[in-house]
């Protein structure tokens, strides 16, 4: 996503709720301390934005619309990849000449996130997102995970240990089990296998869960 | 002639001798009696270990099903041990005081009756354990639950055990000594065990993903509801035990206790389907068995206190309590897994109060109702509060609640290294190699 798309999908988003002159700072706020912040900002954007005491009842609906804009723009990117997301990133991973386990790994949480679907997708990125600033980790790992997740760049420049990976996914799991319960999250994680699985026939999954 | 009073003087002692032998043979034969009776009752009790094994295993979810048995089997191992060490002498031994019993610690040396008497409550002791493992189902470390139940049996249970059953030698509680009535236990064996659960599930928190972001309750369906009947079954076989074998006596009162114990299960099934039917919705098997188990909890306290037709009444009630309990505690963002609060916690308040307003003999009488709900609050603050102290130290010390990436796995895996369902459950998400090594 382009900065100029993000800031249109803002301006979007939040036009039901504020108009005019707030709307103007709030877009203000945005390009100066956000626009190339990772989508997981977009809580502290609101919690920001929300300060005041006027907007601060609206800022869970104000959330919600700034997912669905965002979930929207993520949604046409990959109509115009048109690719199953393990091969999107078996390629992309490749390109970058990732190790097949890194790139397993890549594709297992893509093909968990995408499994979710519409906004719950993004949902569960944003949490996975939030959820990785919890964990410690040397700052250039953390910031390539961001990256990664937030769909800038394939990971690279780094090798997560096994544990990490397996810590990443199962962040990725809760985030199934918080927006979609726990029986659709354990037949998504079995199917995601499966899919992954198939993609890599030479490698465990198994072994990253 | 004196051969004919030596005759008459050796007849006539033998008559005597025979007849001292008579009431001897007879006070043997009724205490074997009664022994047998009660080792019997205490087997059936022991068995109901069986059926709340099988009822929470099957409400739980299969990569689960394995660690909710073991926390069943080895609470009964553990806390009967630990009943013995200590347990027995805080609740039955001599009580000055009339707050804890105070000898027959580790008893070596007991009478033969004692030795039955220790040998029957110590299946209560692990019946007040194993109800709080339902609750606390398919997120709690195994070794943290095992300390838990140490702490249950070798304290909270006998504790106030001691206050409401008071001593087996010398004293009695206080809560006794007021006239509080609780026959077999709603009070002292479920009720506690209910309050020891909602300690634990506030404590533990609800499972990943049982409740949603904007509050709506998700249903997280158990894997066997044939598990979850045959152990309704069993648990109700056994209370004919639970509730018969209080008399610690073969008596002829024990017919009636055991017939209000039935009727209260059977109308308890019935008062779940009611108000099921009265709010519209499904009539669910662990609801009807919940229903039942709510019956018989209820009808513990006044079993041997009731008439018929107001057992069969206390059970409708528990029944309906049963259904409501639930939404209660669902609406609080509690998360029991097998509704053992409101089936024990909140039946068993029930049937307490109710064993005071249907005393046969003088029903609705206001000072025994007041006895009976000081009782009632007195358990709650005492089994909820030292419960939730107990288990707040635990949590910290050693950690209660299994890690995320545990509830992924299940608790089969990460606990005991077993598959419950190995042919057919599926395993595409299953880390083998990890599996293997904790082997």
């Amino acid at each position: 996503m382009t900065p100029e798309q993000k800031r249109k999908a803002v301006e979007v988003a939040l036009m039901p709720f504020i108009h005019g002159q707030t709307l103007a700072q709030a877009l203000v706020l945005w390009d100066e301390k956000y626009a190339h912040k990772p989508t997981f900002a977009l809580q502290h954007y609101l919690r920001e934005l929300c300060s005041d005491i006027e907007l601060a009842h609206m800022r869970s609906r104000m959330l919600q619309a700034l997912v669905a804009a965002f979930s929207s723009l993520q949604d046409n990117r990959q109509e115009q990849h048109n690719a199953p997301i393990a091969t999107a990133t078996k390629s992309a991973a490749n390109k970058n000449h990732s190790s097949p386990e890194l790139q397993m790994f890549m594709a297992l949480v893509e093909q968990l996130i995408n499994s979710a679907k519409g906004d719950n997708a993004t949902r569960v990125r944003l949490y996975v997102l939030e959820n990785i600033e919890k964990i410690p980790l040397p700052p250039n790992d953390r910031r390539a995970l961001q990256s990664w997740l937030n769909q800038i760049e394939p990971l690279t420049g780094t090798t997560p240990t096994i544990p990490l990976m397996q810590q990443v996914i199962n962040l990725t799991y809760v985030g199934l089990c918080e927006y979609l319960g726990p029986i659709k999250a354990d037949q998504l994680l079995q199917q995601s296998v499966s899919a992954v699985q198939r993609a890599y026939p030479l490698l465990k999954v198994q072994s990253l869960l | 002639m004196r051969f004919v009073y030596l005759a008459l003087a050796f007849f006539f002692s033998s008559l005597s001798a025979g007849s001292h032998a008579s009431e001897t043979s007879i006070a043997d034969l009724s205490s074997s009696l009664n022994s047998s009776w009660v080792v019997l009752a205490g087997v059936l009790v022991f068995f109901m270990q069986a059926g709340f094994a099988l009822v929470e295993s099957g409400m739980s979810r299969a990569k689960n099903a394995v660690n909710v048995i073991m926390k069943n089997y080895m609470d009964v191992c553990v806390c009967s041990l630990i009943f013995w060490v200590l347990g027995y002498g805080l609740m039955f031994g001599i009580n000055a005081t009339g707050w804890f019993g105070s000898s027959h610690f580790l008893p070596a040396d007991l009478s033969d009756w004692d030795w039955t008497f220790l040998f029957f409550q110590m299946m209560f002791a692990a019946t007040t354990t194993t109800i709080a493992s339902g609750a606390m189902a398919e997120r709690v470390h195994f070794h943290a639950y095992l300390i838990g139940a140490c702490v249950i049996a070798g304290f909270i249970y006998p504790v106030f055990g001691s206050w409401a059953w008071g001593s087996n030698y010398q004293g009695d509680g206080w809560l006794k000594a007021m006239g509080f009535i609780d026959f077999a236990g709603s009070t002292v064996v479920h009720s506690m065990g209910g309050w020891i659960a909602l300690a634990a599930v506030i404590i533990l928190g609800p499972r990943l993903g049982r409740f949603s972001h904007s509050g709506e309750a998700r249903r997280i369906p158990g894997h066997n509801l044939t598990m979850v009947a045959l152990g309704g079954f069993i648990l109700w076989f056994g209370w004919f035990g639970f509730n018969a074998g209080s008399t610690v006596a073969a008596n002829s009162s024990i017919g009636k206790i055991a017939l209000n114990t039935h009727l209260a299960a059977c109308s308890g099934a019935l008062g779940y389907m009611l108000i099921s039917k009265l709010f519209k919705q499904a009539i669910l098997l662990t609801g009807t068995v919940n229903g039942s188990l709510g019956g018989l909890v209820g009808i513990t306290a006044g079993c041997a206190t009731m008439e018929p037709l107001f057992a069969m009444l206390t059970g409708v009630i528990a029944g309906v309590i049963s259904f409501l309990g639930p939404k209660l505690l669902t609406s609080c963002k509690i998360d029991d897994v097998v509704d053992a609060v409101s089936v024990h916690g909140f039946c068993g308040a029930w049937g307490t109060l109710a064993a005071g307003i249907f005393y046969a003999s003088d029903m609705f009488d206001m000072s025994r109702i007041t006895v009976q709900l000081i009782g009632i609050g007195v358990a709650l603050v005492w089994g909820f509060g030292i419960a939730y102290c107990a288990y707040f130290l635990i949590d910290k010390l050693v950690g209660m609640r299994a890690s995320s990436l545990h509830e992924q796995r299940g608790l089969d895996f990460t606990e005991h290294a077993e598959i419950g369902y190995p042919e057919f459950q599926d395993t595409r998400a299953l880390n083998q190699e990890a599996l293997n090594a904790q082997r």
